[in-house]
């Protein structure tokens, strides 16, 4: 398996994967045995309802929690037993996270906050500045580098964080309900970046129980009582 | 190499931080101003008292000094052979300077009123009959003419110093010496002036050396053979003596003891006053002060951290999400213990700097208000400055280490 080079591998294989926690006395089993694997370049949905183990799925596949038994290899490293130091350079360096409440720095410049995970990969003030300013260009945002979140609209503010999401061009980009806290239009407008970004090669992970947003996706990953239900392809939105 | 630049760039995303939350850090840095303030001032205080009494000894001859005084033994108590005891004498001054191998100087007094007179000028003032030694034992020097010479013993001359303020009582704006003054019916010739005594323990209490300035010097040996009836008996009031060197000072002490009690037939009618065990003995009572403004000075220290500590983890639950969020960004467990740090060591620096000169203003106040002296000296800044930053990083560690070990999960959870 390791003789094969990585860009020819999924970027994500989980095999047998389980999360448990303790809760009290009660053990509660998040995950119950989950198998899955994630191309390169593909946008998937995943959805179920909320209890279906959905968001501690996404938590490892984020590289924010490690799963109680099994592994999870993300583009060819097994990162199912590193270190929280570890993790947290794989996050840095892999993953962009788009959140529902956008969880921007809300006293920090949209650039400042853009320029937040190269400051933790060690990118100097220079290159940050710059890289941080091609992001926000991107999503449309570049004459407000200067402004505070709370001058944006809602829409805004979650194109702020998909800037600094792809600031590091990660592997993999996941976004926890992206639009749950806006209207449709603005939702639509959103999801317009998402395939805009997956048609240049970015590997999205969408959770979310929002089956509009599933119908748009070309793979839907369904969860229910912590096992995969249902994985289908369907025709490209 | 990386990681260390951006462990540097999160410390100064921390300071960035704290500017954007200036309020958080402001209560912080009055905490640490104060805390700082009240320990410099406190050790200011301290010091200053010290300082003023070593000073007191040094202007009045130094440490080295020791007096010894008669000592009345109870009359219960009194055996026969120490009703015969005389006390100090003349011979006894004679003694120690013969024998105190220890001893550099050797000063008898005798003190006595006498009526002293002039145009226009009568009263019975008290005179000190003394000799050469006593310029250097009390470290009080004629400012004008001469003091009481070797030949004026041996002569008994009929001599007269003047101190400052006696001078300006009986001779007002004149030139003193070479005139005469009548004292107990005999004519005195004025041979010299003492310069000025002055020590101010607070502003309020006036000089209290005043004494010195009021002192009249002749020949002791002009007042015992001249003055007083009783030639034979030759009471002195006092005796002071001076070691050469700290070390010798428990010798002298011993060798006094043991040369006087021998002269005077085993019968201890004396006391020893050293200064050094003066000052330890003030040093003592003055601890009891010392350790209670120490312990204010810390507990504000304290209050301090505890405010630090209070705010940081009053700020924690509303910076829980965002510590969430900088861990999903790749902040690593370091980073974030680099963040809350760097926020309460600034806040102890730079209130620590402040808290100096905010001490020395208190101190400085606090001076003014009990009319005692003070100083504040760099190694009080240092210490003040030292305890602050220790203090910061001390309460600070806990909110820092509970940040950095917070589950991303959890955080991000966190409402």
């Amino acid at each position: 398996m390791t003789s094969l080079p990585s860009s020819s591998r999924p970027l994500i294989e989980l095999s047998g994967v389980t999360k448990s926690y303790d809760q009290g006395e009660m053990q509660v089993n998040a995950l119950r045995g989950v198998d899955l694997s994630i191309g390169r370049a593909e946008l998937v949905a995943i959805i179920g309802p909320s209890g279906s183990g959905k968001s501690t799925l996404m938590h490892i596949l984020g590289c924010l929690d490690q799963p109680t038994t099994g592994t999870f290899l993300l583009d060819g490293e097994d990162v199912s037993a590193m270190s929280s130091f570890q993790l947290a350079r794989i996050r840095n360096q892999k993953i962009g996270f788009i959140f529902q409440t956008f969880n921007l720095l809300p006293k920090a410049s949209l650039l400042r906050n853009v320029e937040l995970p190269m400051l933790y990969g060690g990118v100097s003030a220079s290159e940050r500045r710059e890289r941080a300013m091609v992001a926000l260009s991107r999503v449309g945002l570049e004459q407000r580098a200067a402004a505070r979140p709370s001058e944006l609209s809602g829409g805004q503010r979650q194109r702020v964080a998909i800037a600094r999401a792809i600031v590091m061009n990660p592997r993999l980009i996941l976004a926890d309900e992206p639009t749950g806290n806006l209207d449709t239009k603005t939702g639509n407008e959103i999801l317009q970046i998402f395939d805009d970004m997956h048609a240049a090669g970015h590997t999205i992970a969408i959770v979310t129980h929002d089956p509009r947003i599933a119908e748009r996706c070309h793979r839907v990953i369904r969860i229910e009582d912590g096992a995969i239900l249902s994985d289908a392809l369907q025709r490209a939105a | 190499m990386r990681f260390f630049s951006s462990l540097w760039a999160a410390l100064v995303d921390g300071v960035v931080d704290m500017n954007a939350n200036r309020s958080r850090s402001v209560l912080q840095f009055i905490g640490i101003v104060l805390g700082v303030g009240s320990v410099v001032a406190t050790l200011g205080l301290i010091d200053g008292g010290r300082q003023q009494t070593t000073k007191f000894f040094e202007t009045t001859g130094g440490i080295l000094k020791m007096r010894i005084d008669n000592k009345n033994v109870q009359a219960a108590e009194q055996s026969a052979t120490e009703k015969n005891s005389k006390g100090l004498t003349y011979q006894d001054a004679e003694i120690l300077k013969r024998d105190g191998k220890n001893l550099s100087l050797v000063e008898p007094t005798i003190e006595r009123q006498e009526l002293v007179r002039r145009s226009g000028f009568e009263k019975r003032i008290n005179l000190s009959g003394a000799t050469p030694a006593y310029e250097p034992m009390y470290s009080f020097h004629v400012a004008e003419g001469r003091f009481i010479t070797q030949q004026d013993l041996s002569e008994s001359s009929k001599v007269v110093v003047l101190g400052s303020a006696r001078r300006d009582q009986i001779f007002g704006g004149e030139n003193p010496i070479g005139k005469t003054v009548e004292m107990a019916g005999a004519t005195f010739t004025v041979v010299g002036v003492m310069e000025r005594k002055e020590f101010f323990w607070n502003e309020a209490n006036g000089n209290s050396l005043e004494w010195m300035n009021e002192m009249i010097f002749v020949p002791i040996t002009t007042m015992m053979n001249r003055l007083s009836g009783e030639r034979e008996n030759q009471k002195v009031a006092y005796i002071n003596v001076q070691v050469a060197s700290l070390d010798q000072i428990d010798a002298g002490n011993e060798e006094v003891r043991t040369l006087l009690k021998r002269a005077h037939g085993g019968i201890e009618d004396f006391e020893v006053y050293n200064r050094k065990d003066r000052m330890k003995q003030m040093e003592q009572q003055g601890k009891v002060y010392d350790v209670t403004f120490m312990v204010c000075g810390t507990i504000s220290l304290l209050v301090g951290g505890i405010v630090i500590m209070n705010i940081l983890l009053a700020s924690f639950n509303e910076r829980v999400r965002e510590v969430g969020t900088r861990k999903a960004l790749g902040a690593s467990p370091v980073h974030i213990a680099a963040q809350f740090l760097v926020e309460s060591v600034v806040v102890t620096m730079a209130g620590g700097v402040i808290g100096i000169f905010t001490g020395i203003g208190f101190c400085q106040a606090m001076a003014k208000l009990l009319q005692q002296s003070m100083s504040v000296t760099p190694s009080m800044m240092i210490t003040g400055f030292s305890c602050a930053v220790v203090v910061g990083i001390f309460f600070g560690f806990y909110p820092a280490v509970r940040a950095a070990r917070l589950s991303p999960v959890e955080a991000l959870r966190y409402e």
